[in-house]
């Protein structure tokens, strides 16, 4: 892996009033590096995510994305980063292909080089039949599909994911998965938030997990075990979450 | 089975009403208390003219009254009923119960009469009665009355009726949930024309203002029906039967019609807008063009096809459409203003410029300020793209002020074909509003970015109500500052051939005719300077306002999501 540092985050804090949504927050991802961040539901990911994406002001901290703040030169900071959020935001009025050429043309990316990934992504996640369909007529699958085409089409150097896989059927979500491991040994650096335990602990490299704001923990899976080899990420994650008492 | 329904839906209303919050209960008394209160207010006015009036002063206003009971029918009529046949959550369970679909139209039909046609007939019934014992109408009058009034509420929501089950069928699969504002838009249309139908059918001299002598219905219509057989009836005349036996049959016919088109109109019609709205036939896979465009381009391309293939963007449209295109049937029913207009195309020409200039500054700004609200939930996708203020701000303005420009050059050859402008006249006024378009273009956008709003009820309704007056105020301005050199490039020399040898007009129109003379003997220059003064306050303030735009843009563009609370 690439040792050059593609998201940098120092000291990033959020309130909402008297609620402290992110306390203070410092992460390290390098290039080419796939990185799951984890933690119950309301544990400021999203609200994190938001602030590296540049949708949400930070109260106070730093977030440098490829060496550009994104709070100083956001343009350039966008340019070389792609966020895929939970629920995909499209146009519903575009078709599935039109929503890719207003990406290809944002972006400003050469025309043959488009229309060949356009082929290829589409293809990919089997959309080439209903890609000239109004988004409105999708499932949420088949946008979330499309919200991923739209982010690998500029091959973007950092690509945020905000539970990726939520509506996608077995074969997209394993499309997804290899697509990720691909790209990520090409030197696309993965940001990703996720549920799905299983998929943290197979394709990750380093995990990190977040709890009532602050991060509670970092670094490989061998790092998070400390030994312990039989325990399972999903034991872990329970275990400094709070939650092992898990009651049916 | 159809009885069991209307149980039910009486149950579940009295279930309803007993566990609405306390402050629904308040403002259903409070709204009781004032529909009586304006009831009693009226029955004193209406008693009051009952006594002192002859009755032949009535004989011409009530089909007029009927008239007003009808469109509001239909007005509240149509979205109520778009509702209760598409819109309800119940349908779905109730389509899977082994009900005919015919009993739940006959239920959905008396749930929606017991809304505001419920309540309108019984008011109605209140005015009649007042009305009736005032004047000491005959003992026939008050059946005749409560029917007749009866007849014309149902008569309307069978028309509300029609209208939603006929369109559901015309109206693409995917265009069907977009129907909901275009009903009530169509119906504001039905509703124009009811008031507008004597006057059009008329062959009009307007010297007559008096009540008594308002152009008379034509008396094949129903609401002419309902008046005469509710005369006639007053005078205890036998009269009234034919007039009344017509209104049956057509309230009769008309509902009939209705529920020919259960099966197709109301089953199928609510399948399409739940089911998806994929067509189910393989699509040929068109062509399309992929050739990338500049940020900028894209942006306004964007912009465009989310116009374009909502039906509910170009309804805001109609109205202005529709409102120029009744004072034509007007001027083309009366002989004398047509053979005027037409020998006279300097006049028809200034006129209609005038009308474009005032509708498309408004309809323009209307239209560019909706261009933020109308990203709704798709703004963070502006936010997260490598996209700067100005290129945002530049591909909305682009697009709203193109769109607005092509219409206007349309309605420009469209009178220029009908009233033999010559062709210079038609350029120069599509350059003349074009430009003026450019400002207040800018001044919508501006508007729009601080104060758009989105509701996913009423996804048109795109302004904060304080912005949307500051919108019209500044439309207002705009027009009023920008137009004046604009006035001096339209207005033809030949204008002044208007006015008699000696005589000086006073105030504005003075100030017109010197600058006109001035105009006259140094064509070209004034012209020109006019020209360039309106140029230079409409590219300026586009502008000025992008320019605001850009900051707004810049600093984080918001919509204000609202919350639906039912």
């Amino acid at each position: 892996m690439d040792k050059t540092r593609m998201i940098k985050v120092s000291n990033l804090s959020k309130r909402y009033g008297s609620f402290h949504a992110v306390k203070n927050v410092n992460l390290d991802i390098q290039k080419g590096e796939l990185f799951c961040f984890l933690g119950p539901n309301g544990a400021g990911k999203t609200t994190t995510i938001k602030m590296m994406t540049g949708l949400l002001e930070p109260g106070s901290g730093e977030i440098e994305i490829a060496g550009t703040n994104i709070w100083k030169e956001p343009i350039e900071a966008k340019k070389k980063m792609a966020y895929i959020p939970d629920h995909p935001i499209l146009y519903p009025k575009l078709t599935g292909r039109e929503f890719l050429k207003f990406i290809g043309s944002v972006y400003q990316i050469d025309q043959q080089v488009f229309e060949e990934r356009v082929e290829k992504y589409l293809s990919l996640f089997q959309l080439e039949e209903r890609a000239d369909e109004l988004i409105e007529s999708y499932s949420h699958g088949m946008k979330q599909k499309i919200n991923l085409c739209g982010a690998f089409i500029h091959q973007p150097d950092v690509l945020f994911l905000d539970e990726p896989t939520v509506g996608l059927d077995p074969k997209g979500a394993k499309t997804l998965k290899n697509l990720l491991q691909s790209l990520s040994k090409e030197g696309m650096t993965v940001f990703m938030s996720t549920h799905i335990l299983e998929i943290a602990e197979q394709m990750c490299h380093r995990v990190g997990i977040i709890n009532k704001g602050e991060i509670i923990a970092i670094g490989t899976m061998d790092e998070l075990k400390g030994g312990k080899t039989q325990a399972t990420l999903e034991d872990l994650f329970l275990e400094l979450t709070g939650d092992e008492k898990v009651e049916i | 089975m159809t009885r069991n329904l209307m149980l039910l839906y009486w149950n579940m209303g009295k279930t309803q009403f007993r566990t609405a919050p306390d402050n629904t209960k308040v403002a259903f008394v409070f709204i009781t208390i004032g529909a009586l209160f304006i009831t009693v207010l009226f029955s004193f006015a209406i008693g009051g003219m009952a006594v002192s009036l002859p009755l032949h002063f009535f004989e011409p206003i009530i089909p007029y009254v009927f008239s007003a009971l009808l469109a509001f029918t239909i007005l509240f009529g149509v979205p109520q009923v778009f509702k209760n046949l598409y819109g309800t959550n119940d349908l779905a369970f109730l389509f899977t119960l082994p009900i005919k679909t015919k009993s739940i139209y006959w239920v959905k039909f008396l749930q929606s009469f017991l809304g505001v046609p419920g309540i309108l007939w019984v008011v109605s019934i209140v005015l009649i009665m007042v009305f009736g014992m005032a004047s000491q109408a005959s003992l026939i009058f008050y059946p005749v009355a409560i029917i007749v009034s009866l007849l014309i509420m149902l008569l309307g929501l069978s028309v509300a009726y029609l209208i939603n089950l006929m369109l559901i069928q015309i109206i693409p699969v995917h265009r069907a949930k977009e129907l909901m504002t275009a009903m009530s838009a169509i119906a504001g249309i039905i509703v124009y024309i009811l008031f507008q139908l004597p006057n059009l059918l008329h062959q009009n001299n307007r010297d007559n203002q008096m009540v008594t002598e308002l152009p008379q219905m034509p008396k094949w219509l129903p609401m002419e029906w309902g008046g005469r057989s509710l005369m006639e009836a007053h005078s205890g005349s036998s009269g009234f039967i034919l007039p009344f036996i017509l209104l049956l049959l057509f309230t009769g016919l008309l509902i009939f019609l209705s529920s020919l088109l259960v099966e197709k109109g109301f089953r199928t019609g609510w399948i399409k807008m739940n089911d998806g709205s994929r067509s189910k036939k393989k699509r040929k896979r068109k062509k399309v063009n992929v050739q990338l465009n500049h940020p900028i381009i894209a942006i306004g391309i964007k912009e465009w096809r989310a116009i374009q293939r909502d039906m509910r963007e170009w309804v805001t449209f109609l109205p202005f459409l529709i409102f120029m295109i009744f004072p034509f049937i007007t001027i083309f029913n009366n002989d004398g203003s047509k053979e005027f207009i037409f020998s006279n195309p300097a006049i028809s020409w200034i006129v209609l410029q005038g009308i474009f200039l005032f509708m498309f500054t408004f309809m323009t700004s209307g239209f560019s300020s909706s261009a933020i609200a109308r990203e709704a939930y798709s703004i963070h996708l502006l936010r997260i793209m490598p996209l700067t203020g100005w290129q945002i701000a530049l591909g909305k303005f682009w697009i709203n002020w193109l769109i607005p420009v092509v219409i206007l050059s349309v309605l420009e050859v469209v009178g220029g074909l009908i009233f033999q402008w010559k062709l210079f006249d038609i350029f120069l006024g599509i350059i003349v509003v074009s430009i003026m378009s450019l400002g207040i273009t800018g001044i919508g956008l501006w508007i729009g970015s601080i104060g758009a709003k989105y509701n996913p009820n009423n996804p048109q309704n795109r302004l904060e109500t304080g912005v949307s007056f500051l919108l019209m105020i500044l439309s207002f301005l705009y027009l009023f500052i920008a137009a004046f050199p604009s006035l001096l490039v339209l207005i033809p020399t030949d204008t002044l051939n208007l006015f008699q040898d000696g005589e000086k007009p006073i105030g504005i129109v003075g100030m017109l005719f010197t600058m006109l003379k001035w105009k006259a003997a140094n064509m070209a220059i004034l012209t020109v300077i006019s020209g360039l003064i309106t140029l230079l306050i409409s590219v300026g303030v586009a502008i000025f306002t992008l320019y605001l735009t850009v900051i707004r843009i810049n600093k984080g563009l918001t919509i204000n999501f609202v919350t639906n609370k039912k």
